[in-house]
């Protein structure tokens, strides 16, 4: 999961972005707001961690704009204001969230694991899909309820692919997904992980689309993906 | 007494008057006097011209005539007020002369037609006239004619004693209309609320207008500089929670990882020593915010149902450290003022309460209502307590108390937050040693409450 963090204060960007990476999560990193709205326009992602006090564009006129372009992206606000009415005014402006500085660091990831949830159209924390079940906070796979070993890699190309089962994600966009700008993408990393994955589960359980990418196979006994289809 | 001691001793209005009546009773006395002057001189005149004609008569009458007497109104029989005369002829000697006549002066060639001369030890007027051959000569009394020009005198002034009472309600009435703008004024200002900011709408009179805008440039520099001052000590504050956050995480995520029982107690440290700080920058905010928020706003606290609030949020820390919270007072009981500013005032109060006791001790809130309106409240609790000669010291701004700071963790601000929090609510904080031994603090209301601690009740509030 692809997470973009605005944050100008190098202390705190450092701690986010090292807290979100043990969990997995690709962060993109940025210090202010110009770069923000342009980082927003060109990548997917699933989640924005949001300072208020930005230099260039501020906090509140980043998600103004966000939202006035309909992009549904979960919006987490952190602000060092931490009276009533700033709390309304980040909320009203289109956040989902708001922390207020200082934050520890269990709760802040545990807002960041529901927002992503709900930004999936999720209530329930657990992922599953047909005989998976996919634990995002506990970073574990069950397949017909036993554990499967997988890889950081492997479980975040899972955990794209679940997050709207049935859409077809090019290599492109999984790439995206589970990398960020800093790190080297080898060109055929995807296609590594996904034989890993169908050798752990099933040959079946991952479609491939030729020439546009993979899907989840669709599961009968599925209602989100019924109502999906 | 010099008289910038004077100029001050007596209010604007007094001095007016005071002024007023003085100049105008002396310009009245002048005018009485020179009126006065003018008529006795005419009168003098008259009573001259009188004089003259009685003398001429005499000079063409064959012999005595009845002169009547002057008036006297003290004393009618006295016989000296009559006009002693004598009628003389140059060569014979003297031809007719009245009672009395024995003391006026002889005749002598030269002797004017009036003059005063002086016979028995008092001032006479006499009229001489000659025909040659005759000599006519009649006197009068200047006492009597002193008299007359008195009573005259005293209907002059008679109509002054009616009309000065008058006259000083009159005056009196027109510096109050006077003065109406200025008291205008200072019933605005009075009416204001101590710490109100805002500048003073006009018009006024153009006298008042300098003053006014001393006033409000004053009024606009205050503000600005307590505007200054508040923005500086949030934007500090704000400042100051990015850091503390940044520091905050990374110690949390080191402790993730720590691998000794060393490092996990150090960066344990670190994360409870960056929520102490947060505290103090939290107790910063709100005492900033205080100063900020003076307008008050006029809401009816229901003080047992906040405190009943208070009870139910401190419920899980209470029962943590086994400390009782009771609550006794009589319902209802209201109090007029910002409600944040109560709660923000409690809370501080039964944080300290709370931190500072023994486990297992009691923390009481009471509150007293005089008519329903909450006369004062206190939060005491069976602590250490502090010192006597500390208690009054307790409200400033950091001071710790020795005695308390190895169990503190307290900002320094607790208690002065409760001092201004109080403050902005019309009342005033104080602190004893309660009962049991440890501290009372109490918030007093009602200006004239002796503000002691009451005594324990074992069937409290619940």
């Amino acid at each position: 999961m692809r997470v973009l963090l605005l944050e100008d204060d190098a202390l705190l960007g450092s701690g986010i972005q090292a807290a979100l990476q043990e969990e997995d999560y690709s962060v993109d990193w940025l210090r202010d707001g110009a770069a923000g709205l342009a980082a927003l326009r060109q990548h997917h992602y699933g989640l924005l961690v949001l300072d208020l006090g930005l230099p260039r564009h501020d906090g509140l006129e980043i998600l103004q704009r966000l939202r006035s372009r309909r992009d549904p992206l979960p919006v987490l606000i952190l602000t060092a204001r931490d009276t009533v009415a700033e709390r309304v005014r980040g909320l009203d402006s289109g956040a989902d969230d708001y922390l207020v500085k200082p934050f520890d660091v269990d709760e802040f990831l545990a807002r960041v694991r529901a927002l992503i949830r709900r930004g999936e159209g999720r209530a329930e924390p657990l992922l599953r899909h047909g005989p998976l079940t996919l634990d995002p906070a506990a970073h574990q796979a069950f397949w017909q309820g036993q554990a499967v070993a997988l890889s950081v890699r492997e479980f975040a190309v899972l955990r794209a692919l679940l997050a709207h089962p049935g859409r077809v994600l090019s290599k492109e966009q999984l790439a995206e997904q589970i990398y960020s700008w800093d790190e080297e993408i080898e060109s055929n990393t995807i296609e590594v992980y996904v034989h890993h994955l169908r050798r752990k589960l099933t040959a079946d359980f991952i479609v491939t689309h030729r020439g546009l990418g993979y899907s989840i196979a669709p599961q009968h006994d599925d209602p989100l993906l019924e109502a999906s289809l | 007494m010099t008289t910038r001691s004077l100029k001050h001793r007596f209010s604007i209005r007094q001095r007016l008057l005071i002024l007023l009546l003085s100049l105008i009773t002396l310009l009245w006395l002048g005018a009485v006097l020179a009126s006065f002057l003018q008529t006795r001189q005419e009168l003098n005149h008259l009573f001259d011209e009188e004089l003259l004609q009685w003398a001429r008569t005499l000079l063409r009458s064959p012999g005595a005539l009845i002169l009547p007497p002057f008036p006297d109104r003290d004393n009618p029989q006295r016989t000296d007020l009559q006009r002693p005369y004598r009628l003389q002829s140059l060569g014979k000697g003297i031809l007719a002369s009245s009672h009395g006549a024995a003391i006026l002066p002889p005749w002598r060639p030269g002797t004017p037609l009036l003059q005063n001369v002086r016979m028995n030890g008092e001032e006479w007027r006499l009229a001489t006239v000659t025909d040659g051959r005759r000599v006519a000569q009649v006197a009068e009394n200047l006492d009597a004619r002193q008299d007359v020009t008195g009573e005259i005198a005293q209907q002059l002034l008679a109509p002054l004693w009616l009309v000065l009472p008058l006259l000083a309600l009159v005056i009196g009435f027109a510096v109050r209309q006077g003065l109406a703008p200025l008291r205008d004024l200072t019933a605005r200002l009075e009416q204001r609320q101590p710490q109100a900011l805002q500048p003073i709408a006009g018009p006024v009179p153009a006298e008042l207008q300098p003053l006014l805008d001393a006033l409000n440039g004053l009024f606009r520099r205050v503000d600005a500089a307590f505007a200054r001052e508040q923005e500086f000590t949030a934007h500090a504050a704000h400042e100051l929670r990015t850091p503390l956050a940044g520091l905050r995480i990374h110690a949390q995520l080191a402790l993730r990882h720590a691998e000794s029982r060393t490092e996990r107690e150090a960066l344990q440290g670190v994360v409870q020593g960056v929520d102490r700080a947060t505290h103090v920058v939290e107790q910063l905010l709100a005492l900033a915010r205080l100063d900020a928020d003076q307008l008050q706003r006029d809401e009816h606290i229901d003080v047992p149902s906040l405190v009943q609030r208070l009870r139910a949020a401190f419920a899980a820390t209470t029962a943590a450290k086994g400390i009782h919270l009771t609550a006794q007072g009589p319902s209802p009981a209201i109090l007029d003022g910002h409600k944040t500013w109560l709660e923000i005032a409690l809370r501080n109060l039964l944080d300290n309460a709370i931190r500072y006791s023994p486990a297992g001790s009691i923390v009481h809130i009471t509150w007293e209502a005089e008519g329903g309106l909450v006369s004062r409240m206190a939060v005491c609790d069976n602590g250490p307590g502090v010192p006597a000669n500390a208690l009054l010291r307790i409200f400033q701004p950091f001071y710790r108390d020795p005695n308390r700071m190895e169990e503190g963790e307290g900002s320094g601000l607790g208690l002065a937050i409760v001092q201004r929090a109080t403050e902005a609510l019309g009342g005033r904080t104080d602190a004893d040693a309660a009962a049991g031994g440890g501290l009372c603090v109490h918030l007093i209301f009602s200006p004239n409450f002796p503000g002691k601690c009451p005594e324990k009740k074992a069937n409290a509030y619940e």
